[in-house]
């Protein structure tokens, strides 16, 4: 059991190494455009 | 026997040698990419924390500024090193590879540290002041990489 735990602990971390989840710098611009425009809409609808 | 294994010492120290600058180019792009993630974390963070009223308007489109600022000098830093590698190949002189980690630290690592200031300035404490905490140590681990770390940490104080 504890050989498991051992290596699930191993496998998040290894996990954490790579870049599956990692975003591009022009998706981390489009989400900043997004976020400077909230709270200026005509009329405050869409909110998610 | 003595001269042939000092050949073979050499050779391997010259292909190690030719193969370093690759890696170093490897390593700029893979901590370009971590830090864009951890960047584009703190944008969903500002918007948690303007949603929830943590922080008003203005202060939520000082950050987005900053977040846009940001994005674009990581975007010049990628292209920075994607025509880098056109023009040299995998083998990319040590001193471009210099001036490329430069460019990170004083474009990039920089002016994410301003944007992370100013988030920090907010004095959010729970999940929020967590996740900040979590960027800050993220993007100190990353600047540690270039040999930064100390200098990043005192601007983030």
């Amino acid at each position: 059991m504890e050989i498991i735990q051992r290596l699930q602990l191993l496998m998040t971390l290894i996990g954490n190494v790579t870049l599956q989840d990692a975003v591009t710098w022009l998706e981390v611009e489009a989400n900043a455009e997004r976020l400077r425009k909230e709270g200026h809409e005509e009329a405050p609808e869409g909110r998610t | 026997m003595k001269k042939i294994l000092t050949c073979l010492l050499l050779i391997y120290s010259l292909v190690m040698l030719t193969a370093c600058p690759a890696k170093s180019i490897e390593k700029a792009k893979s901590s370009s990419a971590k830090l864009a993630t951890y960047a584009n974390a703190g944008v969903d963070l500002t918007r948690d924390l303007f949603r929830s009223n943590f922080i008003n308007l203005a202060t939520k489109d000082k950050i987005a500024d900053g977040f846009i600022v940001l994005a674009k000098a990581g975007q010049a830093f990628d292209l920075a090193v994607a025509n880098a590698e056109k023009q040299y190949g995998p083998d990319v002189p040590k001193d471009v590879i210099g001036q490329l980690f430069g460019t990170f630290n004083a474009e990039v690592v920089a002016k994410f540290v301003t944007v992370l200031a100013a988030l920090k300035l907010t004095n959010v404490s729970g999940n929020f002041g967590a996740i900040i905490e979590t960027i800050k140590t993220a993007v100190l681990l990353i600047a540690g990489a270039f040999g930064k770390r100390s200098i990043v940490a005192a601007q983030l104080a």
